[in-house]
């Protein structure tokens, strides 16, 4: 019960954290440029929906599950004094 | 601390706070856009094709009712005493003096005009008392979520338990 | 972030402020399109009333409350042309065009607004008006039991539904086609 828990939470550490949110931002942020000026070069707005959720989920699967490279720097702890 | 399961009792009253905080703003929120547009319902579903292709099922609308005179040729949401939705349609005529307008109104989608919709004898729409407001903009099938759970069983049923899912996944 | 559930909270809620923001934008340069088309002092349409006619109607889809007595009901034969191709650009969704003829009523303070004809026009392609001899696509009656041979001016209103953002309404006049009602005889 605890293992399903913690696999679904997927925690990753503080480096990895930073490094998600700026992962996330930076995406998002390009996809709408490149979604936007795509869809006034075409004339067509749909296709700035389309492109902008295709660059969302890009960004989900890149950056909720626990890769690797987000647990490089795993907290540490103190040994208890007793 | 009692313990309450994986939770204190403090820890629950604390998340519910948390969810009356939530409620309670989309309440004041809501109530808030009311009193600004002067309309007892300033968001409203659109729930008939009767206005395609310009609005779809689903789409989410926002109405303004400070207009003394609403123009033909704009869309309004209105209400017939008696009846339990309102109507989203454009303004066919106008007859207006200083005080009053009536209104005759259509649906885009629809052959005939709505004479057949108004209460009792009427043949225009009095502007007072049966327009909630003027489309001024939209969001488009935001509300189709709305709708989905007013009428689908499985998505209904599929929210609720993801939601559960997602209470087990936060345990702590 | 430091959960699953929590990055997946601030994706999304970053993504829909990004999506609120690309819509501001798309929003703003349409409009700023249309201003540079000038799309609010269009060219007069062309209007010419060919024929008029009135006859008593009876049911109350025709505006009829008294089975016995009826309404004057009006129909009226028109060319019309008009070009609102200037309308269109990437956030057009669709274009309403309404023709309107606005008269008086029997006190100072009244005015009265009916449609003769509307069309919905959703693409660049159909959107110049050529219409000859077209009828008026509503059988038209008044408030009063008659138009009383009143004179109309008549008005092409375009009203353009964008994809996203607030609807945008504007008119051409018709100065030349100004109608009078016909008299029932």
């Amino acid at each position: 019960m605890e293992a399903l828990r913690s696999t679904l939470e997927a925690t990753i550490d503080f480096e990895g954290q930073k490094l998600s949110n700026l992962a996330k931002t930076r995406l998002l942020v390009l996809g709408a440029i490149l979604s936007t000026i795509t869809g006034f070069a075409l004339g067509d707005v749909m296709i700035i929906w389309f492109m902008f959720a295709f660059v969302a989920g890009i960004t989900m699967l890149l950056v909720v599950p626990p890769w690797p490279f987000f647990t490089q720097h795993p907290v540490q702890w103190q040994t208890p004094a007793y | 601390m009692v313990n309450f399961g994986a939770q204190s009792i403090r820890q629950t009253l604390v998340q519910l706070l948390g969810f009356a905080a939530i409620f309670t703003s989309s309440y004041m929120f809501y109530k808030g856009l009311s009193i600004v547009a002067n309309s007892e319902s300033p968001l409203v579903v659109v729930l008939s094709g009767s206005m395609e292709p310009a609005y779809q099922r689903g789409d989410v609308l926002l109405l303004w009712n400070r207009q003394k005179h609403v123009d033909v040729g704009e869309v309004v949401v209105y209400n017939i005493d008696g009846r339990t939705t309102p109507i989203v349609h454009r303004v066919l005529r106008s007859h207006a003096s200083d005080n009053k307008q009536l209104l005759l109104t259509k649906g885009d989608n629809n052959a005939v005009d709505d004479v057949s919709f108004y209460g009792g004898r009427n043949q225009y729409l009095d502007r007072e008392k049966e327009v909630v407001g003027v489309v001024k903009g939209y969001l488009p099938l935001v509300g189709y979520i709305t709708i989905l759970l007013a009428e689908n069983q499985y998505f209904k049923y599929g929210l609720l338990g993801i939601t559960g899912l997602l209470a087990f996944i936060q345990g702590e | 972030m430091h959960t699953s559930i929590q990055r997946i909270q601030q994706t999304f809620s970053q993504a829909s402020t990004v999506l609120s923001i690309i819509a501001a934008i798309v929003f703003v340069v349409s409009y700023i399109q249309l201003v540079v088309a000038n799309v609010w002092s269009l060219p007069e349409a062309n209007f010419n009333l060919r024929g008029s006619k009135a006859a008593r109607r009876f049911s109350r889809q025709y505006g009829a409350n008294d089975p016995k007595k009826g309404k004057e009901n009006v129909a009226l034969k028109f060319d019309l042309d008009a070009d609102l191709s200037p309308l269109f650009n990437w956030n057009t969704k669709l274009v309403f065009a309404y023709l309107t003829a606005t008269y008086d009523g029997k006190r100072d303070d009244i005015v009265n607004e009916i449609t003769i004809w509307d069309q919905i026009i959703t693409d660049k392609d159909d959107s110049h008006i050529k219409l000859k001899g077209a009828n008026s696509k509503y059988s038209l009656y008044d408030v009063e039991e008659s138009f009383r041979n009143r004179n109309a001016t008549v008005k092409l209103h375009w009203n353009i539904q964008p994809h996203v953002g607030a609807k945008i309404y504007g008119s051409l006049d018709a100065t030349k086609g100004s109608i009078k009602f016909p008299q029932l005889v």
